[in-house]
């Protein structure tokens, strides 16, 4: 598995409310606005590609939440599961994709 | 000067001006007349006077406005229009129509032009909500205060206009405009609020889509809306509904929808209890539960794993044994761990087997064991390899 041979992935904090639409290969995008954790988004590590967006903010259903280790590697809680399409459903820890 | 009252009537008692003008009736004949003499906010009362034909200085005088000379007078007539009235001018209130008078405490006029049309008015300065009675201004249309050199600018609710600046200000009405911001792109509507799912179409998204919306208004905590909610554009700032694609759902949500068969009562009461997000899920013909972010004790190389245990269709008559985690763990200064060797693929994750057994002085009991007394065997192992 190239997940496990590839460094952990890393996360960029911008500031908005919103990542943009164009995303990084395989790190993550957190986009935080004041001191308020708005949503993550990064490209679906099943290799689709797809842009995966998840709110962090409590008032929205659902939602995650997420925690940076040392070296800005990402962990969100819970896991991550798509409905449609690929039907991807994982976890991110440490920067590591977990596949469920 | 009591011309206007026909002969040969009935006097009665007070006569309201205001209200016989309202009613569209003649005046009767009366001992006393009501009008509305109003303050620069536009409230007041109604004053009494015994002539349907008062001077300025009479209305004055019955409003209170004493001495007369130290206050300015201007009347309204039912067109809008003011205008001023002096001191000794007499004003024929029924037939000139006139609305209402207004009483200023001062000495000097103020112009101001609305909508090309200029009038006076008693004070340095005219509110918002004044002008909006004054002109008759409904309340889906804003007033814009034109400038020189800079961008005209809309009155805020109740807002005040400097009336003492030199040139005349000019003011002038336009129908109101409300912006929503959905997701970067600026909705404009014709009504003070939208419903979210035409402010969605508006703005160019398929409101079928699927979307999570988190309302954003400036000052208010932010909140989930849904498509058939209605979105309020009058309150100051702009608001923005911001979109993501509801097309994802997390691990918590499908925990409740992954219960592929049952455990044992006491066992979910356990599991509850223990707050773990568990989930009992089918592989062929193998069941296993699958409890994630299991926290372990320290001194392994990850800090928490998924934990899956079989659990054989006789369960609880037959044994629970063994258990699985994933990902594989090592000691945290990465020796390996015995009878850990073998792998499990469960539900397209690697698993670890930890092949551990009750021995023979313990055995199964369908009685007493369940999911709750494996897992304190699970426990065990794991704080048995870290010395613990």
């Amino acid at each position: 598995m190239l997940e496990n041979v590839l460094p952990a992935r890393r996360i960029t904090i911008i500031d908005a409310d919103t990542p943009p639409q164009k995303l990084p290969w395989r790190n993550l995008v957190l986009a935080r606005e004041g001191s308020e954790n708005w949503a993550v988004a990064f490209r679906c590590p099943c290799g689709c590609g797809k842009r995966l967006e998840l709110l962090l903010i409590k008032e929205a259903k659902p939602n995650w939440s997420i925690s940076m280790s040392k070296g800005e590697k990402p962990t969100l809680h819970p896991s991550i599961w798509l409905k449609a399409g690929c039907n991807s459903h994982f976890w991110i820890r440490d920067g590591k994709v977990f596949w469920v | 000067m009591n011309s206007i009252i026909p002969p040969n009537q009935e006097r009665i008692e007070r006569e309201n001006i205001a209200l016989s003008r309202k009613e569209g009736r003649l005046l009767r004949p009366a001992d006393h007349y009501l009008i509305q003499v109003l303050d620069p906010s536009f409230q007041g009362d109604l004053v009494e006077i015994d002539d349907p034909v008062p001077t300025g200085r009479q209305v004055l005088t019955a409003a209170g406005k004493i001495p007369a000379e130290r206050h300015l007078l201007l009347l309204i007539d039912d067109k809008g229009v003011l205008e001023e009235v002096n001191l000794d001018e007499p004003v024929d209130v029924y037939q000139r129509g006139v609305e209402q008078f207004i009483a200023f405490d001062s000495d000097r006029l103020f112009y101001v032009a609305l909508n090309g049309r200029r009038f006076p008015w008693g004070q340095a300065s005219i509110r918002e909500d004044v002008l909006r009675q004054v002109g008759g201004i409904a309340e889906d249309h804003a007033i814009w205060l034109e400038r020189r050199n800079e961008p005209d600018q809309i009155l805020a609710d109740g807002q005040s206009v400097d009336l003492d600046e030199p040139g005349l200000e000019k003011l002038y009405t336009q129908p109101k405009n409300w912006q929503l911001n959905v997701q970067g792109v600026m909705v404009d509507s014709g009504q003070p609020t939208i419903l979210a799912r035409d402010a969605l179409k508006a703005a160019g998204f398929n409101p079928d889509k699927g979307w999570i919306l988190v309302l954003k208004v400036k000052g208010e905590p932010k909140q989930s809306i849904n498509m058939d909610d209605v979105v309020d554009l009058r309150k100051p700032g702009i608001e923005k509904i911001r979109l993501t694609p509801a097309e994802i759902n997390n691990g918590e949500a499908a925990a409740v929808s992954a219960l592929d068969f049952s455990l044992l009562e006491q066992d979910v009461a356990y599991l509850k209890h223990l707050g773990l997000n568990w989930e009992t899920r089918l592989a062929g013909a193998r069941r296993w539960l699958i409890i994630r972010d299991y926290a372990l004790p320290s001194g392994y190389n990850h800090a928490q794993v998924d934990l899956a245990i079989e659990i054989p269709t006789a369960y609880p008559d037959a044994k629970l044994d063994m258990f699985f985690v994933h990902p594989a763990l090592t000691l945290a200064n990465g020796s390996g761990i015995g009878q850990t060797e073998s792998r499990e693929n469960i539900l397209g994750s690697v698993f670890q087997r930890w092949s551990r057994h009750l021995n023979g002085i313990t055995r199964w009991n369908p009685l007493t064991d369940s999911v709750i007394t494996h897992l304190a065997v699970v426990e065990e192992s794991l704080l048995r390899e870290v010395g613990q």
